[in-house]
C-alpha cells in the first residue's frame, strides 16, 4: 500500500508510476523544456504566487463557497451533502484557476498568442477570458459538433475577442481538437503558448494544471473543518481529463476519505458509446502521455461519446490511472440519462442547475449517499454551472 | 542477416548519391493500390520505402496522412495486413523497408512482439514521430535484440545536446524535419536550413534524411547537397486516388522526375 503522507509524483521525467511521460513529435521537445523551466521557477517565486493569488480571489472570486445542501441532504436520506462551488466562480466552473496561472505563465515566457481546445466550451471560455483581460490573442480549437450544442460558448468567446476554429476532423469532438491544436502548436511554436485545459498531455502539464487547480481541494477541506469539526467521509467528482477531480482530491490523497471518479457512461457500456476511459479502457498513448484510454485492439483510439462535452474524450489523465491502479480512487461511470435524472434533481431540490458534466458527480452522489452514516459529510464538486446546457439533447422534454 | 539499412549506409559511403525515399499510406486507397504503389517504388529505384502505418490520431501528419490513414482504417487495415504486404514485397525486392507510424498500435501490439515480427517478415527499420527519445528505451532495446534499425526525428530548433541524444538512438540514419509544423504544408522551406542540416550531419555522424514538405524536383534538388536522403510523402499520397489509372501515371512521373535530378 502506498503512503500518501509522502506522495509527491510525479517524478523528475514527468511520471506517475508508468503513466505519464511525453510522447510528442521532437519539435515540441524545447517548448516544454522552456515551459517545464518556466513553470518550476514560477512555483518556487512568492511573487508569481501572489499575483496568482490575487487574482483568484479578486478576478475570480474565490474562495467558492463549501455549501451545506441540507434539503438534498434529507432527501437522500443519507450522510451530510456538502457542494464544492467552482459554478459560483468567474466563468462559471473551474476552469478559470488553470487558466489565469497559465495566462501569467504565458506572460512570464514573452508569449502573446494563446492555442487552446474546447469540449462544452468551458476551459474555452476561460481562455478567451484571460486572453482578453492580459492583451493575448486566443485562438480556440473545438469540435464542430461541440460548436453546435454548446453555441451559447461560441459565442461567448466571440464577444470575448478569440477567434473560434471548428474542427471537422474525425468525432468532430474534443480529441480531433486537441490534435488540431497540437498540429497548431507544432507549426507555431516559437511564438505560441499551448493553453492545455485538464491534468492530459504531455509533461509538464497533468502537474501544473493540478497544481493549479489544488486551491479547489484546499479550500474545500479547510472549509469541511471549520463546518463540521472533521474531514469528509467520501468526495466525489467527474473526470473527463479529470482536472476538478484531481483538485479537489489530491490534498485528501493523505486522508482517511473514499474518493469516486465519475466518468460519462453514455447510453451503454459498449466502445463508440461512452467516454470511461479510466473504468472501461486500457492504457495507451493519446495526446502525449501514456495514460487508461479507449482503443480497439489494434491500439486505434476509439471515438468516445457522452453527453456531456466536457467528459466526452477517450483518455484520462496519467495520475489518475496511476491512482486507479494502486486503488486509492474509485473510478466507475454514469450514463447520459442518470445524469440527466441528477441535473434535474439538483435543480429542483436546491435550485442549483448544475453543468452536465457535474451532473454525472451527483448521479454517484445518489447511488452512494445511503451507504454512510447521517454523521458523515460527503464533498461533491460542482465544477461548472448549466446555462450553457439547454441544447435540445439535455433540455428534452422540458 | 545483415540489416539492408547498414548495407545501404555503407555502400552509400562509397557512391555518394542522394538517396529517395518514398512514402505511401499502406492501405490507402486500398491495400492493393498501396500494394502497387510500393512496387512501383521499388521498381523505379527507390533507396528505402517508408509504409505508413495508419493511425486514427496521427499528430505530425497535415491533412493529406490523416485523410488517407482515416481510409486506410475504414478499409480495416492492420498490423497483420501490412506485414502480409510486407511479405509479398519482400518475395521479389531487396529494398530497406521501414515502417512509420505511431506509439499506440505498437505499444498495444506489444513492444518486443511487435519487433519480432518485423524482422520475421522483413522491415529494415522504424521511425516513431511521437516516441520522444526520453520514452524509447524498451523500444529501442527491443529493435537491437531484432536486428532492427531505429531512426528518430530532430527539428529546426532541437539542441545540439540533443541532436547527440538522439543519434545515439538512432542507428544508421537520423530524420531531419525540415520545417517547423506537421507533413505536407506547402510552406517555404526556412532559409536557414542549410545551416541546421550541416549542424546535424556534423554533430550526429549519421545520414541524414530530410523530410516534411518537400513535394517536387526543385524542393528535393535545393536540400540534396546537405542531406544524405530525401523523403517524399504526402505529395505521393496527395496524387493516388481511387481507379483513376492516371493517378498512379502522376506518381510514377514525379517520382521519376525528382529520381532522375537526383541521379544527376
Amino acid at each position: 500500500m502506498i503512503d500518501f503522507k509522502n506522495y509527491n509524483l510525479p517524478d523528475d521525467s514527468g511520471h506517475f508510476g508508468e503513466y505519464g511521460g511525453s510522447y510528442v513529435p521532437e519539435t515540441l521537445v524545447p517548448a516544454l523544456n522552456e515551459l517545464e523551466s518556466a513553470f518550476t521557477t514560477a512555483w518556487k517565486d512568492d511573487g508569481f504566487h501572489s499575483e496568482f493569488d490575487d487574482l483568484l480571489k479578486n478576478y475570480s472570486g474565490r474562495p467558492t463557497p463549501l455549501y451545506f445542501a441540507d434539503k438534498l441532504s434529507s432527501d437522500l436520506g443519507g450522510a451530510k451533502i456538502y457542494l464544492k462551488r467552482e459554478d459560483l466562480g468567474h466563468t462559471g466552473s473551474h476552469k478559470i484557476n488553470n487558466t489565469l496561472g497559465q495566462a501569467l505563465l504565458a506572460i512570464r515566457m514573452g508569449k502573446k498568442r494563446i492555442i487552446a481546445e474546447t469540449g462544452a466550451g468551458q476551459h474555452g471560455l476561460a481562455v478567451a477570458t484571460v486572453a482578453a483581460k492580459f492583451g493575448l490573442n486566443a485562438v480556440v480549437y473545438m469540435g464542430r459538433k461541440d460548436t453546435i450544442r454548446q453555441s451559447l460558448n461560441v459565442r461567448k468567446m466571440k464577444l470575448l475577442g478569440a477567434e473560434v476554429i471548428p474542427v471537422d476532423s474525425g468525432s468532430k469532438t474534443l480529441k480531433d481538437a486537441i490534435n488540431e491544436a497540437i498540429r497548431d502548436w507544432v507549426t507555431n511554436v516559437e511564438d505560441s503558448f499551448y493553453m492545455i485545459g485538464s491534468v492530459v498531455g504531455p509533461h509538464p502539464y497533468p502537474l501544473m494544471v493540478r497544481n493549479f487547480q489544488r486551491i479547489i481541494g484546499l479550500e474545500a477541506k479547510k472549509q469541511f473543518d471549520e463546518a463540521e469539526g472533521s474531514t469528509p467521509a467520501a468526495l466525489v467528482a467527474c473526470v473527463g481529463g479529470g482536472s476538478n477531480s484531481i483538485g479537489l482530491f489530491h490534498p485528501f490523497l493523505s486522508t482517511d476519505a473514499k474518493l469516486y471518479g465519475v466518468e460519462g457512461g453514455g447510453e451503454k457500456l459498449e466502445l463508440g458509446n461512452h467516454s470511461a476511459s479510466l473504468s472501461e479502457g486500457s492504457p495507451g498513448v493519446l495526446h502525449g502521455s501514456l495514460s487508461y484510454i479507449l482503443q480497439d485492439s489494434n491500439g486505434q483510439i476509439s471515438p468516445a461519446e457522452s453527453i456531456a462535452p466536457g467528459l466526452d474524450y477517450p483518455g484520462s489523465g496519467p495520475e489518475h490511472s496511476y491512482l486507479k491502479d494502486c486503488g486509492r480512487v474509485q473510478y466507475s461511470s454514469v450514463s447520459d440519462t442518470e445524469a440527466l435524472n441528477a441535473f434535474k434533481l439538483l435543480s429542483r431540490t436546491e435550485g442549483i442547475i448544475p453543468a452536465i458534466e457535474s451532473s454525472h458527480a451527483i448521479a454517484k452522489l445518489i447511488q452512494i449517499a445511503t451507504d454512510y452514516k447521517k454523521s458523515d459529510g460527503i464533498i461533491v464538486c460542482l465544477s461548472g454551472r448549466g446555462d450553457k446546457d439547454f441544447s435540445e439533447e439535455v433540455s428534452n422534454g422540458e | 542477416m545483415e540489416n539492408r539499412l547498414t548495407k545501404l549506409s555503407r555502400n552509400n559511403d562509397e557512391s555518394n548519391t542522394t538517396l529517395l525515399v518514398p512514402y505511401m499510406v499502406a492501405g490507402y486507397p486500398t491495400l492493393d493500390r498501396s500494394r502497387e504503389v510500393f512496387e512501383l517504388f521499388a521498381e523505379e529505384g527507390a533507396d528505402i520505402i517508408e509504409i505508413g502505418v495508419p493511425f486514427s490520431d496521427p499528430l505530425a501528419d497535415g491533412v493529406v496522412i490523416q485523410e488517407a490513414s482515416n481510409r486506410s482504417l475504414n478499409n480495416g487495415t492492420d498490423l497483420d495486413d501490412i506485414y502480409s504486404l510486407v511479405k509479398s514485397l519482400r518475395k521479389v525486392h531487396e529494398v530497406p523497408l521501414v515502417l512509420m507510424g505511431y506509439t499506440n498500435p505498437i505499444y498495444k501490439r506489444g513492444i518486443s512482439k511487435f519487433f519480432s515480427e518485423c524482422a520475421e517478415v522483413g522491415v529494415d527499420g522504424v521511425i516513431i514521430p511521437d516516441l520522444s527519445p526520453q520514452e524509447s528505451e524498451p523500444y529501442v532495446n527491443s529493435a537491437r535484440d531484432n536486428n532492427i534499425s531505429t531512426i528518430f526525428l530532430v527539428a529546426p530548433n532541437t539542441t545540439d545536446e540533443r541532436i547527440k541524444f538522439v543519434s545515439e538512438l538512432s542507428t544508421e540514419f537520423i530524420y531531419c524535419v525540415s520545417v517547423f509544423g506537421v507533413t505536407g504544408q506547402q510552406n517555404n522551406l526556412p532559409e536557414d536550413i542549410q545551416e541546421y542540416l550541416k549542424r546535424v550531419k556534423q554533430l550526429s555522424g549519421r545520414k541524414i534524411l530530410v523530410g516534411f514538405g518537400i513535394n517536387s524536383k526543385e524542393s528535393a534538388l535545393s536540400l540534396a547537397p546537405y542531406s544524405d536522403g530525401i523523403v517524399i510523402g504526402s505529395a505521393f499520397v496527395k496524387l493516388l486516388n481511387d481507379d483513376d489509372d492516371n493517378s498512379v501515371n502522376e506518381l510514377r512521373s514525379l517520382f521519376r522526375a525528382v529520381r532522375q535530378a537526383l541521379s544527376n
